[in-house]
Order: C-alpha cells, then structure tokens, then sequence
C-alpha cells in the first residue's frame, strides 16, 4: 500500500466523521469523485458503514455494493463536512474491516479523552484517534486482543486483567470478549 | 417465524411499564428457545461474530456459542456447566459458572434493584435484524455509572440488540444479532447444540482461581456507591504474580479490583483508559491496586479511593 493511499484514506476517514480540516476538504471530494483515488475505499465505507447500522442489510451486502456505487456516481459529492452521528466506531470501525477486506491490516484505536479534560477538549466527537500498532488479520492463530491505549506517562494494564474482569462483567462486554477470555485461560491452564 | 413455543411469553401489552419489558428480556434469556448471529462492536477494537444457540427444556437451560473470528471456539453450557473447547490448542476448560450472564442475558445480578441506580424509561420502536422491538433506555441517577440503549423484541421479549452509552450519550459498545430464530421445539435446535469433535490427546483443564476472603487478611474496600455490591473475590496466576479480584457489581455495570504484590522496584500508578475501560492504579501499602471496569471514571476513582489495607497480625 502506498504512502499516499494510505494517508488519503486517513484524512477519508477523518472526513466521514467530520474531523477534516476545511483545507483539506476539497481534495478528499476530488479524490472521491468517479475516478478518484479514494472512489472505491469512500464505496466500501459507505457500504460497511450502511450494513453496520442495518442488520438486514447484512445479507445483501455484495449487491448493495453496487448499488451503493451506481448511486454514489449519480450524485455530486458532498462539499461541506458534514457531522456524522456520535456513534464512536463508525468509520474507525469500517477503517479496519475494510482495510482487513482489502487484504491489508491496519488497526486503528480510539482512546476516551483523560477525565478532568473536559473544557480543553475538541468539540468534535471528543475522542482523540490513536493509531496504534499494526495488527495482523483477524484470523490469524492469537485472538484478535484490543491493544490498550496510554499516555506516554501510564503503560497500559496487561490485558489478561481486562480478561478476567470481562468474565464476570455479564452483559455486552461479557459475551464480547467471551472468545478472548477463554483463549487466555486455556492458555494459562497449559 | 415465530412458532408457538410453549416457553414464550404472551404478547405485549401496550401499557407494559419499562421495567417490566426489562424483566421480561431477562426471563426470556433464559426461558426461550432461540439461534442466531451475533455480532459485538468493542470500542476501538474489531468487531467479533458469534453463533449462539440456547434451548429450555424440563426446566435445564442448554446452549452452545462458536466465535466465528479469531482463534475457533464453542462452548457449550449446561445450566451452570460451562465447557469451553479450543480446538487450536486441544483443550476443554470446565467450569462451573453461577447465572450465565452475557447477551442477551443482561443483567449480572438479578436480584439487584436496577430502577434505584438507574431510570428506566421506554423509547421508540426499533427494527433489528428484521423484527420490531422495543427500545428501553436506562441512564443512570448518580451519573456514575454508563448507560444502555436495548432493543427488545416485541413478541418474545428477547433481547436483541444492547448498547453502551457514555457520559456524553455516544454508543461505546454494541451487541446485537444480525440474524435470529426464536421460538420453535427444542429437536429443531439439536443439530446446532452438538459437542464439537475432541479426542483422545485433548487436555482437560480447570481455571486456576481459587476463592478467597481478602477481608480475612486485611483488605478493606468500602462500597463507594450506592447499589453496588461485592459478588465475587478470588485469586488468580496473572503473568508471574498470583493476583487477587474483587468484582462489584450493581448489576448492570461491574468493576473489578485487582490487588498484586509489587515486584521489583518498578511500578505504575495513574489514570488511562482502555476501549470502554477506565482504569486506575495505586500504590496501597506493598501492593498494586489496579482498579478497572466500564463505568464513568468518576466511578472508578471512586473504588480507588474506597481501598484500605491493615495487615492483619497472626496470633
């Protein structure tokens, strides 16, 4: 993957969730109009984004890829950046997935801003992207672990702790983390 | 697609309270007949699909979950037997679990008096994985704890979709099925509740916990807020050291504390933040005290300020 590509699917990104800076702009619309650069990665997007929110778009995602990409021609870009819904792992989200679609693994982090920042914050979705390292795909032998994200002061804990704890938070974060839970512990029963 | 299934509830009534369609997705966790996909957004990490099957039957609850990503998994859970097959590593964990918790049961602990910690009011419809649901809204009074957003399905009460919401009302965390049958006999769900194939050079293996009274030796951890309550403490082998946790729970929401020797001469104390998780580490005396959960992180400051430690002296 390219230098260039790669940082114009950043600043992509950056766009959707409305965190561009104005300067910028206009070249990620030019790059996404038909032709462009960044025409297929704003389709995936757009289409991961779409299935993500619509369970029922799940089980036709190849044939509304193309749609999506039929309609997304036909219309003109959009020129203002728009503020997407709060919804934190939208296009971060639909970042790595595409990226794991395309056959390269980038992995990107969100962090919540440190308490006791809250007027210093950015307006924007108040969280702070941090690129952490880059992973390898999903289905490679070690479970897929949420790297931690610190300050450069604080190290992050060890994730065997965020294991132990999920196993008995019950609820989203119980079932989650249910496949790296149990890899651990087998793992620590050998 | 909803077949008459003996173990389901009736209809909904118009005027169900909100805390009533909670109790009810609860019950039906556990009561109905139910198989589909799975998919959970952590906060900033990958997303995770899951198969899950669960049936009831002559009052025994059965159920089988596969990870579909990562490392292959499926655990099969008999009432309070949980075995967890790994076929990489060619291993079953067993264990035995109390209450399964986990979707699309959500509540840890269901005795708790949720409506004390948190308002719990009904939304609009939703449609989820192809059926109407019943959104619930539950935020907390204390603004110490993060919110939920629950989609329940309209006709069986079963949870179909919950998320977590933070301080600020963003979505942090997700879960939903993205496919579901629910209700239906329980030889129609069979073929998807088998053993997976182990053999003969499969190990078995224990989790490493053992359960212990962290009052008895001298730990003091005084409940910092209203509702949670102490549900678990024990001691595991974490990396080199053997780490003590004390989970609270309130019922919806936990925190974890986790109490280790330090060793050597480097340590880190503070605040970060990992996905949903805040966390927070000091120094007590000769131990490290990390303290972790998805809560606000003025909950978990509140847990770190909350620990004391008086070494008892041995008669």
């Amino acid at each position: 993957m390219s230098t260039h590509q790669s940082s114009g699917r950043e600043a992509l990104s950056c766009f959707m969730d409305g965190e561009i800076e104005p300067a910028h702009v206009d070249e990620v619309v030019t790059a996404c109009r038909p032709a462009g650069d960044l025409r297929e990665d704003w389709t995936l997007y757009h289409c991961i984004g779409d299935v993500l929110r619509s369970a029922d778009m799940a089980a036709h995602s190849s044939a509304l890829a193309q749609a999506v990409s039929a309609r997304l021609a036909a219309e003109p870009p959009i020129l203002a950046a728009q503020r997407r819904p709060a919804f934190l792992f939208s296009t971060r989200l639909a970042a790595s997935m595409a990226a794991a679609v395309a056959g390269v693994a980038v992995v990107a982090y969100i962090a919540l801003p440190r308490w006791g920042g809250s007027v210093a914050d950015p307006p924007s979705l108040a969280v702070a992207p941090v690129e952490a390292a880059v992973a390898t795909l999903p289905n490679a032998s070690k479970p897929a672990a949420v790297a931690p994200v610190a300050t450069a002061a604080v190290p992050a804990v060890s994730p065997e702790f965020l294991v132990a704890h999920r196993q008995f938070s019950g609820g989203i974060a119980m079932q989650g983390m249910v496949g790296q839970v149990r890899s651990v512990a087998l793992e620590a029963g050998r | 697609m909803l077949a008459a299934s003996s173990a389901a509830h009736a209809g909904p009534a118009a005027g169900t309270s909100a805390i009533s369609w909670l109790q009810r997705a609860q019950h039906a966790a556990q009561r109905l007949n139910y198989s589909g996909t799975v998919v959970y957004m952590p906060m900033g990490g990958q997303p995770q699909t899951s198969r899950i099957t669960h049936v009831f039957e002559n009052g025994n609850e059965r159920e089988r979950l596969e990870i579909l990503d990562g490392a292959p998994l499926v655990i099969l859970r008999s009432n309070e037997e949980v075995k967890s097959y790994s076929p990489e590593t060619k291993t079953v964990m067993v264990e035995r679990r109390a209450g399964r918790g986990g979707f699309p049961a959500l509540l840890t602990d269901p005795g708790a008096a949720i409506e004390e910690q948190y308002e719990v009011r009904k939304g609009d419809l939703a449609r989820v994985a192809g059926m109407d649901c019943q959104v619930l809204v539950l935020e907390s009074r204390d603004r110490m704890r993060y919110g939920h957003r629950l989609c329940i399905e309209a006709q069986s009460g079963l949870l179909l979709k919950a998320q977590m919401i933070n301080e600020r009302g963003e979505v942090i965390e997700q879960i939903a099925f993205s496919q579901v049958e629910i209700g239906g006999s329980t030889e129609r769900y069979a073929s998807r509740l088998a053993r997976p194939k182990s053999g003969k050079e499969w190990r078995m293996s224990t989790p490493g916990v053992t359960p212990v009274r962290f009052a008895d030796i001298g730990w003091l951890i005084e409940n910092p807020l209203p509702g949670f309550r102490k549900v678990l403490e024990l001691k595991r082998g974490i990396g080199a050291s053997e780490v003590g946790q004390i989970v609270f729970s309130d019922g919806l929401a936990s925190v974890s504390v986790f109490i280790e020797p330090i060793r050597g001469a480097t340590f880190s104390e503070g605040v970060s933040s990992q996905g949903a998780v805040n966390v927070i580490r000091r120094r007590v005396g000769d131990h490290l005290v990390t303290v972790l959960g998805e809560a606000p992180p003025a909950c978990i400051s509140r847990f770190a300020q909350a620990i004391d430690f008086k070494p008892v002296v041995r008669q």
